[in-house]
């Protein structure tokens, strides 16, 4: 197994909150109504005039290197591929959900047809052809990346090599290590590593006060 | 009309059954086709096309894979020099529109009463006839005016071809519902006040802004007015701001906009503006420009009129007839201050004399003020605290944003938005607008929105042929006189149009023949339509799909293509991106093919006027097209290659991009005169004191013709059209208004385009209903709860949004974008599919209108809001499950599209 | 969260079979009743194994179910474990009762069997000790999984010697395990209430009233009253039953409303 840290880094300076690698991955993985494997938010606003925070916020499974949900799954149906990718065979799912429940970013989803969970797989039936996940390829604003951090030739080193280290942001970390960078820098404002869902069906996150 | 005559003309052989009535709407898939599940096998050859979307007008170069003549995926083509690959939400779902199980498949023709939705399917061949036939007749019993055309933006329209179509039955009363309310106002007074401006103009998203589109341009700011090309233009303008802020150097921006959008929230600074007082804040721009010297005094001098002086009289630039000196009535007057005496002005400007841009000087016994002195005296008032005041602004951020537009180290650019041409200012905001960038010399250098590059070889619109029409004919277009600013797109002023129909007032209009998504959804106070369309006798609707318009009004449905079904070049930048038809279903059929196979059966069955379309010799331009091939040979124009080689290549590169960025044309010599080309006004200058739109007013020059004259003279409107922009308090005002106390405001979604896409499954289940942005201490005051429906009020009707509230919104104003629920089509009450949540039956299309274009208000009139329980809003489909019933059905196939016709 | 109903049987009917099997257990050492260890052994058991099946009904794949057995983890594979040795543990002891085995088996027996009721019970809870459950991130929800666990466990044993009308001290002595329960199931469950704030949460009336009260109080105090007074044990063993199973049940129930995530973003329920 090779240790590659293989995931999305997005740039958030780009990121223009089109939704549209939430249906490029739809498109591509037929994913079903009502069920996501990335998905858009707008964070805020937040803050007082002249002083607000608003940014658009695309979220997909982290691929954390310390993966809760590979450690939790009970049959070895949540496990890392030989390019240390997590992923979900389905066929060794037998829907106890505990991943669902250890993910810390809630970043699963439940395919009820087959009865089983279901995730964002890095579009590994395009990358193994040495093309681009759907999101990235499609991404309207160029924001988005796919790549090994480790490598520092992929396009998602390259990326982050422009930014200085105080604009490279993850999620709230519990331990896992997320592998996910979100570049976002002061033009935007404040970084917030822990939001929450509007609810319901809206697009719109808000941060969580510790 | 023989069948195989019928073929040739590019339809299709109907081959299944007819007369099954049906209606159209949710239960309308398993009524209509029986489905070929074989089609959907992927057991072929993937093959991948090179097109081009047309979800909205950005027209993204994508990548379509057919297998077995069914499209299964489509990405970015990354060819394109303005999306450069990417795709937004709207062009990935085009699979979903594609293959949407409710398509208007075939003709069909109402049975029963209207509204019943009931319906026949009906041949091609019986539908042309019937709507020729009609077309005759009424023609015959009540003059082709009272037959009116219409079209929209979304939806994959073709704009030349609907205004061909009516110039073809001899109908001045074409109209849309964008036009004075979308782009006509910002292009317009381009034409007018640059002499450029088509499309060269400062709305960036219709594709001008070709600098921006270049990381290298050195352009250091740019002044977002009214504009979100985050939402608007997704994969192209939005693409191309995010390219220009990530550059190490960046990109300061000022966002003008109620709404705190994506591109405000990185902007520098953001300017919270309440709707409907552009132009009190371009005034307050101008007068901190002109008091802070911040304006090019040496560009203003040479290339605008602002050292011409103004006769008083005629309010015209003083001619050197009127000044007593020597030189024609087309020689122009400026002041010679070491001479203490006026001059004629030696075009391009007299060398050693130093106009005066400001005073008033005697001349003839006449105090003439110059342009420069007039605009001056225009915004007098509008100091930075007047300003601040009127638009609910902070005085300080406004200085802040002119301190970046007009950096002296920087290069900035205004790009203006769809809001302002969407109230009764619309002329006076884009007027006011331009004078900015005149005023800073903002104008054909590197880094300016104002821009004159090479144009394209092809042709995407083939243009009007408003000689076809007699001066008698055109003289009865709705609003001709009194709104001339419509002439430049020959189009009529809709609620005269509205006063026909429903008064017959001057006339009564008899037919109406209509080609968009939802005009309930996109007209201003839509539920006029009730009391109106009872009154037309024959109504026809051409769309891709059912909606309230086909359910309420139509007699009969005309099925028309998906961008994946035609055929289209689309000039970007340097290159031309292709649209090709990739496949092809059921009955469906490109407008324009419509149109002229209408027009076609119109002339076969007698109509003399119809046959004249097809003359050049009597369109005096490029006659109407008859067929599919004839129509790709006019759009390639001087692209110099067979359609398929076109299309093979499907983004054609054919110009180099130094030859393509062509800077400070109005400097390169003209080769008669061997004098600087200028612009292409009267003056070849800038008109910041846009007399061309006083000579509008007066006589619709420069847009004015018809069959007999051209230039047609006209008479005047009621009232001169100002040269220079005032401010005027919206009719409904937050000011004065107590009983209806929010301003309303639209703006555009990312994953929506018009009326469109409301029935697209992944695109609803992102953004199901309309949200209703409120600010907190209104929220409070009116007890509205976040995430919970709202009623929304005003002088002409109710609607429904969901609250979100949020300090993303001014105080005192709510934004809600144009929605409706396609679901409540086959309901007992179809009506709601538009009442229920649409803030078009909020808005207003009554008077005052603008007085060049007639523009109505959508933006910037009062309504008031309470929490809603109301029933209907139970049949509103809101989890993302219920789309089940959209999601992509099997098709009918057709295996040839066209018969091209050679 | 949505309440998972089986996985609250499951662990309130095996863990409170567990702690009866203890309570059987226990009284290897003591031998104060007559009757009531077969029918409590074989009581536990069917708690056991019926609460293990309940916790599989909530499983859309329990045809894969034996890929469990071959990924030896923590969480489900465990949990497995741990009840087929109870299972095992039970069997075993009733044929030790039954034939009569010697007392030392019997009391190893049921000294495993204490100790696999609190392990078991534990291990249940600990499964949901995850960094990315704010809430249930807690030593103290393993430890209230035990405590009203045993609380079920003692007094179903009270209500069994009572029922089966053993001796004084007998009943005294199932009181008083009744009113360890209910002290252990009421410390542990405050202790649970305050660490993950459900104590003071929307969801507050169901922990007082429904765990402390019903789960903790009423079976201590049974278990208090029962130990001086044996002739309405009957009574007290049934109230005790009741309410500890209802704070069982409601401490499960709690544990899925008060789940607080690091990070919800999908929105998916479970």
């Amino acid at each position: 197994m090779t240790m590659a840290r293989n995931c999305i880094v997005v740039n958030l300076d780009r990121c223009t909150g089109c939704f549209g690698c939430e249906v490029a991955c739809k498109m591509e993985n037929d994913v079903a109504l009502g069920q996501r494997w990335s998905k858009v938010f707008t964070v805020g606003p937040v803050g007082e005039y002249p002083d607000m925070t608003r940014y658009a916020l695309p979220t997909m499974c982290q691929q954390c290197e310390d993966a809760p949900c590979v450690s939790v799954c009970p049959t070895g149906a949540s496990y890392r591929d030989k390019d240390n990718v997590v992923l979900v065979n389905k066929e060794q799912c037998i829907g106890c959900k505990y991943c669902m429940m250890a993910c810390p970013y809630g970043v699963r989803s439940w395919n009820a047809d087959e009865g089983c969970v279901e995730k964002c797989t890095l579009c590994g039936q395009l990358t193994s052809q040495g093309k681009q996940p759907a999101c990235v390829k499609s991404c309207a604003a160029g924001a988005r990346f796919y790549g090994d951090l480790d490598d520092p030739e992929s396009a998602v080193s390259k990326e982050l090599a422009k930014y200085d280290e105080k604009d490279i942001h993850v999620l709230r970390d519990a331990g896992n290590k997320p592998a996910t960078r979100y570049i976002m820098t002061d033009m935007i404002g404040t970084w917030y590593d822990r939001v929450e869902p509007r609810g319901g069906h809206q697009t719109a996150a808000y941060p969580v006060e510790d | 009309m023989s069948h195989s005559s019928m073929t040739r003309r590019g339809f299709l052989k109907s081959t299944a059954a007819m007369g099954a009535v049906a209606a159209l709407g949710i239960s309308a898939a398993g009524s209509l086709v029986e489905a070929d599940p074989a089609h959907a096998a992927t057991a072929g050859e993937e093959k991948v096309y090179k097109t081009s979307c047309r979800a909205c007008i950005a027209n993204c170069a994508v990548l379509a894979h057919v297998r077995d003549g069914r499209v299964i995926k489509i990405e970015g083509n990354p060819e394109s020099p303005m999306s450069q690959g990417g795709v937004c939400a709207k062009g990935l779902a085009g699979i979903q529109a594609l293959y949407h199980p409710n398509r208007n498949k075939y003709p069909m023709r109402r049975v029963g009463e209207r509204g019943g939705n009931q319906w026949e399917r009906i041949s091609w061949e019986d539908a042309i006839t019937e709507v020729a036939t009609k077309i005759n007749e009424m023609s015959d019993k009540y003059g082709s005016e009272s037959i009116s055309v219409s079209t929209g933006g979304g939806g994959n329209p073709h704009f030349s071809n609907i205004k061909r179509f009516g110039e073809a039955i001899n109908t001045p009363n074409v109209w849309e519902p964008g036009c004075a309310q979308c782009y006509l106002p910002r292009m317009g007074a381009a034409l007018l006040a640059y002499g450029r401006g088509k499309p060269n103009n400062l709305s960036f998203s219709d594709s001008n802004g070709w600098d921006y589109y270049y990381t290298d341009s050195p352009v250091t700011s740019l002044v977002l007015w009214g504009t979100d090309p985050s939402n608007s233009s997704v994969a192209t303008g939005g693409r191309a701001l995010a390219e220009l802020r990530a550059r190490p150097q960046g990109l300061k921006t000022v966002v003008i906009d109620p709404r705190y959008t994506l591109d405000a929230a990185k902007a520098d600074v953001w300017l919270p503006i309440r709707p409907g007082t552009d132009v009190a804040l371009l005034l307050t721009w101008t007068k901190w420009i002109l008091d802070n010297e911040k304006y090019d005094e040496e560009f203003c001098r040479s290339w605008t009129n602002m050292p011409y002086l103004i006769n008083p009289e005629t309010r015209l630039t003083l001619k050197a007839t009127e000044a007593g000196l020597e030189g024609t009535d087309a020689d122009y007057v400026i002041w010679d201050p070491a001479a203490n005496a006026p001059v004629v002005v030696q075009y391009p400007m007299n060398e050693g004399v130093a106009a005066p841009l400001f005073g008033t000087y005697e001349v003839n016994g006449m105090q003439c003020p110059t342009g420069g002195e007039l605009l001056k005296q225009s915004v007098e008032e509008w100091t930075l605290e007047k300003g601040a005041e009127v638009c609910w602004l902070d005085a300080d951020q406004i200085e802040r944003a002119l301190e970046i537009y007009t950096d002296p180290e920087g290069q900035s650019g205004i790009m203006q938005g769809v809001a302002i041409d969407q109230y009764a200012q619309s002329q006076q905001s884009a007027l006011g607008a331009l004078n900015l960038e005149f005023l800073m010399g903002n104008v054909e250098k590197p880094g300016t929105m104002l821009q004159s590059f090479a144009p394209a070889p092809c042709k995407d619109q083939l243009g009007n042929t408003p000689r076809l029409l007699s001066k008698d004919k055109v003289m009865k277009r709705a609003g001709y006189l009194e709104h001339k600013g419509l002439i430049c797109w020959d189009m009529a002023f809709i609620p005269g149009i509205f006063d026909m129909m429903r008064d017959g007032d001057p006339y009564q209009i008899h037919m109406w023949i209509e080609r968009s998504g939802n005009k309930h959804v996109v007209l201003g106070n839509s539920s006029c339509l009730d009391e109106i369309t009872p009154n037309v006798d024959y109504i026809v609707h051409a769309f891709m799909y059912p909606t309230a318009f086909s359910v309420l009004c139509a007699d009969l449905i005309l099925p028309t293509t998906e961008w994946l079904e035609t055929n289209l070049p689309i000039p970007q930048l340097n290159t031309i991106v292709m649209r090709q038809a990739v496949t092809h279903l059921f009955e469906t059929v490109e407008e324009g093919i419509i149109w002229t196979n209408i027009v076609q059966k119109c002339a076969e069955l007698g109509n003399e006027h119809a046959a004249k379309a097809f003359d050049a010799d009597a369109c005096m331009t490029t006659p109407f097209y008859k067929n599919e091939y004839e129509k790709q040979l006019q759009h390639l124009n001087k692209l110099d290659m067979t359609w398929e080689e076109a299309c093979e290549q499907g983004v054609i590169k054919w110009a180099e991009e130094d030859e393509y960025r062509t800077y400070g044309v109005y400097l390169k010599p003209d080769p008669a005169t061997g004098l600087p080309k200028g612009f292409g006004t009267p003056s070849k200058k800038l008109e910041v004191y846009c007399e061309s739109n006083i000579i509008l007013g007066r006589t619709g020059a420069p847009w004015a013709q018809c069959a007999e004259e051209k230039p047609l003279v006209l008479p005047p409107a009621s009232e001169d059209y100002e040269p220079l922009a005032y401010y005027m308090e919206p009719a409904e005002s937050p000011l004065t208004d107590t009983e209806y106390p929010l301003v309303l405001t639209e703006g555009r979604l990312p994953m929506y385009h018009h009326g469109t896409l409301r029935n697209i499954p992944y695109l609803r289940e992102i953004y199901p209903v309309p949200e209703m942005w409120i600010h907190p201490e209104d929220a409070e005051k009116y007890g509205i709860t976040d995430g919970e429906w709202v009623n929304i009020e005003s002088r002409r009707g109710k609607t429904h949004g969901k609250a979100r509230v949020t300090t993303g919104i001014a105080k005192g104003v709510v934004y809600q974008e144009r929605f409706w629920a396609p679901e409540l089509l086959d309901s007992d009450d179809p009506a709601q599919a538009y009442k229920v949540m649409n803030v078009n039956v909020l808005t207003k299309n009554d008077a005052p209108y603008n007085p060049e274009y007639g523009t109505y208000t959508l933006r910037g009139f009062q309504v008031k809001v309470s929490p809603s329980d109301d029933e209907i809003l139970k049949s509103v489909w809101i989890e993302p499950e219920q789309f089940n019933a959209w999601m992509p059905a099997p098709s009918d196939p057709t295996e040839d599209v066209y018969d091209y016709g050679a | 969260m949505e309440i998972q109903w089986s996985l609250v049987l499951f662990t309130c009917l095996s863990g409170a079979g567990a702690w009866l099997l203890a309570c059987a257990g226990l009284d290897a050492f003591r031998g104060l009743t007559r009757k009531a260890t077969a029918p409590a052994v074989v009581a536990a058991l069917v708690l056991i194994v019926v609460g293990g099946l309940a916790s599989a009904t909530h499983l859309t794949h329990v045809d894969r179910i034996m890929a469990v057995l071959a990924h030896p983890a923590p969480g489900i594979f465990l949990e497995a474990l741990l009840l087929g040795i109870d299972v095992i543990v039970g069997v075993v002891f009733l044929a030790l009762v039954k034939r009569e085995g010697s007392e030392a088996a019997r009391k190893a027996l049921g000294a495993i069997a204490v100790v696999m009721a609190a392990v078991f019970s534990f291990s249940c809870g600990s499964s949901y000790m995850m960094a990315s459950q704010l809430a249930w991130n807690t030593v103290a929800l393993p430890l209230g999984y035990l405590g009203t666990a045993a609380a079920t466990g003692t007094a179903l044993w009270y209500l069994l010697c009572a029922a089966l009308k053993e001796d004084g001290p007998a009943l005294a002595f199932a009181a008083q395990e009744t009113l360890v329960g209910g002290v252990a199931a009421l410390v542990l469950a405050l202790a649970f209430g305050f660490a993950s704030g459900a104590a003071m949460g929307a969801d507050a009336l169901t922990f007082w009233v429904g765990v402390v009260l019903c789960g903790g109080v009423v079976p201590a105090g049974c278990g208090l009253m029962g130990m001086k007074k044996s002739e309405s044990a009957l009574q007290l063993a049934v109230v005790a039953v009741v309410g500890s199973l209802i704070g069982s049940v409601a401490f499960r129930v709690l544990m899925w409303l008060a789940s607080v995530t690091l990070m919800n973003l999908f929105g998916a329920t479970i």
